[in-house]
């Protein structure tokens, strides 16, 4: 994120996003937290900005600090409301964009080998995501995910496609 | 040093959803246009199954994804032409791409095209097949892990390409 000259108390931020535009906006920090575990390939980072306009800007940082280059993957999403901002964040899989080699030993792997690296490649996938919970967790409380879709994900993990806020009774009514 | 505006402002169109198209987004600020005095250098631009695409102009943007051990990755530049128009440059590149890669070049009247060009630019078809469809002595059994490693391939090339272009996108805005 960049800074540069803004209304008062506030910065201007670029907040990037996996595949998309930036998005730009003044903004000031509310919150930061990170999960950095010294045994995992990803470092994650959540901020929260507040926006000079209204509303409130959440955006998530995936760090690959081992692979060449410092891979980045990063989402942003702008809302009024803390709702749209937690469903964004519990519903976002860290795992999603990822490459395999995050996960996998530099290749070629010898063959007798392979089963052992699969198998620690999955555990530290679903590590991966039980401490993407974790940080969500404790830094913003439990999300009370909406009904029907714990049913959906016995498991707990999150969607591959974390989807558009939904909508209220109100707003299928008007689009009805 | 002109100003580059490639960020989404807030605010005008609250609330932004993850999907919401970039179709229904408003052109945001762009670059000045006319000829530009100094600077200009002569580019001729390799174009796959097309003539070279050559124009006096400068390099806006270059962002490139390489990193060590990776089979392909992307290089995205963006120019300014002489003339006031843009060029848009998509290189794939790697191991699996040879001598060849392949080079997607587009020229546009206004950034805001060119810029789109780079955000609809589908990675998937940038990722060529290497099953040996006409070996007879693959089993079943190969031919299901050949197609299982393409699909991966065909994944990590799309996130790639999400990953160097949210990077191109965000280095390119100077205030």
């Amino acid at each position: 994120m960049t800074g540069m000259e803004g209304a008062p108390g506030f910065d201007f931020v670029l907040a990037p996003r996996q595949g998309r535009r930036p998005l730009g906006f003044q903004g000031r920090l509310l919150a930061r937290v990170e999960a950095a575990p010294p045994d995992l390939p990803l470092r994650s980072t959540v901020t929260l900005h507040e926006a000079a306009p209204g509303g409130f800007v959440c955006a998530i940082r995936h760090r690959l600090p081992d692979l060449p280059g410092a891979e980045e993957r990063c989402y942003a999403l702008a809302a009024a409301d803390a709702a749209t901002l937690l469903h964004f964040l519990h519903t976002h899989d860290p795992l999603r964009d990822l490459p395999a080699s995050a996960l996998l030993p530099p290749a070629p792997l010898p063959p007798a080998l392979l089963p052992a690296a699969l198998a620690e490649a999955a555990m530290l996938g679903a590590r991966l995501r039980a401490v993407w919970r974790a940080l969500l967790a404790t830094s913003f409380g439990p999300w009370p995910a909406p009904s029907g879709r714990a049913a959906n994900d016995p498991a707990g993990r999150a969607p591959r496609h974390p989807g558009p806020p939904e909508e209220s009774e109100h707003e299928r009514d008007q689009r009805v | 040093m002109n100003v580059i505006n490639v960020y989404e402002p807030i605010g005008a169109y609250e609330p932004y959803g993850v999907y919401e198209p970039m179709s229904a987004r408003e052109p945001g600020p762009a670059a000045p246009r006319g000829p530009r005095a100094g600077g200009a250098t002569a580019f001729t631009l390799r174009r796959s199954g097309a003539r070279p695409l050559s124009f006096t102009g400068r390099r806006l943007a270059h962002h490139s994804g390489e990193r060590s051990g990776a089979a392909q990755w992307h290089e995205l530049s963006l120019y300014a032409t002489d003339e006031g128009g843009y060029v848009a440059e998509i290189r794939v590149q790697g191991a699996t791409q040879g001598e060849a890669g392949q080079f997607h070049v587009a020229a546009f009247e206004e950034m805001e095209a060119a810029l789109r060009f780079f955000e609809t630019h589908d990675a998937r078809h940038d990722v060529a097949s290497d099953i040996p469809i006409d070996d007879a002595a693959l089993s079943p059994a190969e031919l299901m892990v050949h197609a299982a490693t393409l699909k991966v391939r065909v994944a990590e090339a799309v996130s790639g390409y999400r990953a160097v272009l949210s990077a191109f996108l965000t280095a390119m805005h100077r205030p």
